[in-house]
């Protein structure tokens, strides 16, 4: 029960702003048709790249678009603005609560809202470009993607959860938030499927955990994966989250200690 | 006259939300709006020098009434008129004669220190050096800050820094000044500092001074008229003074008798509120308190007596109570 | 007139100031501004990977245009105009505007000079030196007068997009809560770093709304690549002087529903 209220209290305080959501949710619309804009332009003289065609790159940068808004977290802004610059930490440290889940119950509610939103907006997409993916998967497939999306949301949230707490270092992180964005721009697939990315980038992106927030999982919806891969996938998944869940532990542990020498 | 407002009014569109999740998804699909009066239809004028008090609880519509006096926003209906312009215009020859102070607001840049902001209302109000420097100098005095102009603005104290606002908004010499609270959240001492400083500015300058407020000791050390406002409307305007009595019929004496005195004598004389022993309280009409008085000195042998008027704090307080009661 | 530009000069020196009084924002900021620039930078190399023309620009010449992008957009105006424009709905949200409001000087002119983000320099520099190293690589030929004409419409393509911003961010008058209006621009100035054509190809009518978008980097470039026509030049300083004019009418009829906080 206290879950439910929780959530429903932070779903209410996203309905009073959700003309912010409204906001992000176009810029994710933006970006992606402007990059698959510009790849059109590419495919008028390639009938085929990489293993994909016209219409199999189109529906990617429409997943692009509900991808991020299911599985791109943000915790970082709430974490500087409200618990350190305006400092609300401090009350909410003396709550029976972890930390880490009370970010994530506050975070669970816009993603649920953009996620609809999204969908709404990609199929509208589809209609308009003639473009509806054939969902062609077996049951199989289906769980194993299920398994796939929640742990990218996890190692999404874990990673901005790690970047995030650099705020009780410094206030002066919004220059690092930047940078992180950028990556993830280029190595998580947003600009162009991973497999097209050149050379070196290419081999890069595979070995950073970021193509597994959003690369794999909308390949996997694509049904580009066997299950085999996806299974290999979920492994690489876990492995990350492991490690990131590792080193979020270890970084909290300093955080407080920095937290409570400052005397707040 | 100085300022002339002939029924201005001034509403807000303000969107409802009913509580609850079940109110905000509603609220997705079906937004209710009502308009505030925030000033519903007043009127008054002001004569240059004149240093006038607005009083009233926290919504009344002050600041409202001064945010359209001074041209930021602009009036639903009505016609303002300040030193013969129309403040919305907002023509620059009237926003150099008008200064508006904010006690929650800063105009001053955070991170540098105060001076380099006056510098920057130098360039902005076109003030020659020469002016610019007299004027500086005498605030300066004034509000004794000489030894904080330097100093990074985020590092001074909220009386401190109040003092700075001050600068700012007079350097360019205003004609009228418009101050909203401008003592609120100081400590005691540094009210009366300035509250001494509003004074001398006003006598110095011949400037007219509306000044909002909800400590009534600001009004009361400062004002000699009040104009009293609440719910949008005015209830009173005019002396401090005639305020006490318009609104208080009767003053309080209290009387301490060498020896218990019997009810009903007194009570020829006027109400008796309270009798403990020796000590009486009576109530009697404003214009008869002296002559009660005389007589009680006269007919009994009186150990102690004083003639209490009510506190305008109290009064106030009262007016807007019995408004309250009787809409 | 020269009134205003002493005070420009002066909110240059107080903007210096400030920005040696708070070094840390000085750092993040230029870190995060670098890192875009690399960003647009990179992306360009991969989208045209696999090509060696788009939208009849060649790769060389889509270098070329990125780097104009970055010193003008990139730097130029996120220099001069972005930090403003971010501060707007701040401005309506607790009244900070009135501050402006109040000030003998144009509203329009006080709200888009406030912050100068003098670091932005550095990424200036960088972008012109990117620039020259691929018009030298793309074996371009750049005269006096191509340059001379590139300068000129860099200035009216900023003026377009300055009006563009404000014509946009004017909104936050009624809407101050959407306090991320701004990355709606953004995103749409990601328009400029492409060819024109390129909105063709989005097949979205809405989107040919943001058509001016692209006229800001593309014209100017045209001219140093020497495929400038007449009809680009009036196309940009129409739009430009146009939106320009529009955007002052729609901010003073705006200005009339500011509530100052109070609302």
């Amino acid at each position: 029960m206290r879950y439910v209220r929780i959530f429903s209290l932070h779903f209410q305080d996203l309905l009073a702003h959700r003309s912010r959501s409204i906001v992000y949710v176009f810029t994710y619309v933006f970006n992606s048709l402007l990059f698959l804009a510009f790849i059109r332009g590419v495919f008028s003289k390639n009938s085929s790249l990489g293993g994909w065609t016209l219409s199999t790159v189109t529906s990617y940068y429409f997943l692009l678009i509900l991808a991020p808004a299911l599985l791109m977290t943000h915790p970082e802004m709430p974490v500087l603005r409200d618990d350190i610059e305006k400092g609300e930490l401090a009350g909410r440290l003396l709550k029976p609560f972890s930390y880490y889940w009370q970010r994530f119950y506050h975070e669970i509610p816009y993603r649920i809202f953009q996620g609809l939103l999204a969908v709404v907006i990609y199929f509208s997409l589809s209609a308009i470009f003639g473009n509806f993916l054939r969902l062609n998967l077996s049951l199989m497939q289906v769980a194993l993607i299920i398994i796939i999306f929640v742990l990218a949301y996890m190692i999404s949230f874990t990673f901005k959860m790690i970047i995030a707490i650099v705020a009780f270092w410094t206030t002066d992180t919004r220059g690092l938030h930047e940078l992180t964005d950028v990556i993830i721009l280029i190595f998580a697939g947003f600009i162009v499927p991973v497999n097209l990315l050149p050379g070196i980038l290419e081999k890069a992106a595979y070995l950073l955990p970021f193509s597994y927030i959003i690369y794999f999982p909308v390949i996997a919806i694509q049904g580009k994966l066997s299950v085999l891969s996806m299974l290999s996938v979920i492994s690489s998944q876990i492995i990350w989250l492991c490690m990131l869940v590792i080193f979020f532990r270890f970084q909290w542990k300093k955080a407080l200690i920095r937290f409570t020498d400052l005397g707040h | 006259m100085i300022i002339n407002v002939k029924n201005l009014t001034k509403y807000y569109r303000v969107h409802q939300k009913e509580p609850g999740l079940s109110g905000s998804l509603k609220s997705l699909f079906n937004r209710k709006y009502y308009d505030a009066k925030a000033v519903d239809d007043i009127s008054f004028s002001i004569q240059e020098g004149e240093l006038i008090g607005f009083i009233g609880p926290n919504g009344a519509g002050k600041t409202t009434t001064l945010k359209c006096l001074s041209g930021l926003l602009y009036p639903t209906s009505g016609k303002v008129e300040v030193l013969g312009f129309t403040p919305f215009n907002r023509k620059h020859e009237f926003l150099k004669k008008i200064s508006l102070v904010m006690g929650q607001k800063n105009q001053l840049w955070w991170d540098l220190p105060a001076i380099d902001s006056f510098l920057l209302n130098k360039e902005i109000y076109e003030i020659s050096d020469s002016v610019y420097k007299k004027t500086l100098d005498e605030l300066v005095e004034l509000l004794d800050v000489k030894d904080i102009l330097q100093v990074q603005v985020r590092k001074l104290s909220l009386g401190q820094r109040m003092k700075c606002e001050l600068i700012a908004a007079l350097i360019h010499n205003p004609k009228i000044l418009f101050l909203d609270e401008p003592t609120i959240g100081l400590d005691v001492v540094m009210q009366q500092k300035l509250r001494d400083f509003v004074k001398e500015y006003n006598e110095r300058y011949n400037a007219t001074i509306l000044l909002t407020s909800h400590y009534m000791k600001d009004v009361e050390q400062l004002c000699e008229r009040i104009i009293i406002i609440d719910h949008g409307k005015i209830l009173y305007d005019g002396k401090l003074e005639d305020i006490v009595k318009k609104y208080v019929k009767n003053k309080t004496l209290s009387v301490i008798f060498q020896k218990p005195v019997e009810k009903n004598k007194l009570e020829k004389l006027g109400k008796v509120l309270e009798i403990d022993g020796p000590k009486v309280i009576l109530s009697v009409p404003r214009e008869k308190s002296n002559h009660v008085a005389s007589k009680l000195l006269e007919d009994f042998s009186v150990e102690d007596l004083n003639i209490e008027e009510a506190n305008i704090e109290e009064i106030i307080r009262d007016v807007f109570t019995k408004k309250a009661s009787s809409t | 007139m020269k009134h205003y530009f002493q005070i420009y000069l002066l909110l240059i020196k107080l903007n210096y100031r400030r920005s040696i009084a708070n070094r840390a924002d000085l750092f993040t900021g230029l870190f995060g501004s670098l890192s875009w620039g690399v960003f647009s930078i990179v992306s360009i190399y991969i989208l045209s990977a696999r090509s060696s023309s788009v939208f009849g620009w060649s790769r060389a010449e889509l270098f070329i245009l990125i780097g104009v992008f970055n010193i003008m957009v990139g730097s130029t105006f996120r220099m001069l105009f972005s930090r403003n424009f971010e501060n707007f709905s701040k401005l309506m949200r607790y009244g900070e505007l009135d501050g402006v409001l109040l000030k003998p000087l144009d509203t329009q002119f006080a709200v888009s000079t406030q912050h100068i983000s003098l670091y932005v320099i550095i990424r200036a520099v960088i972008a012109c030196i990117y620039t020259y190293i691929v018009i030298v690589q793309s074996n371009a030929v750049v005269s006096f007068l191509s340059f001379l004409s590139f300068f000129i419409l860099a200035i009216i393509g900023l003026i377009l997009l300055y009006a563009c911003w404000f014509l946009v961010m004017t909104l936050t008058v009624w809407l101050p809560d959407i306090y991320n209006l701004d990355e709606i621009l953004y995103s749409t100035d990601a328009l400029t770093r492409y060819p024109p054509q390129i909105l063709n190809a989005m097949k979205i009518l809405v989107f040919y709304l943001f058509f001016p978008f692209t006229l800001v980097v593309s014209t100017p470039t045209k001219a140093l690549l020497h495929k400038l026509s007449v009809l680009d030049v009036v196309i940009l300083v129409g739009f430009a002087c146009g939106l320009l004019f529009i955007s002052r009418k729609f901010w003073k009829f705006a200005l009339r529903y500011y509530t100052s906080a109070s609302g």
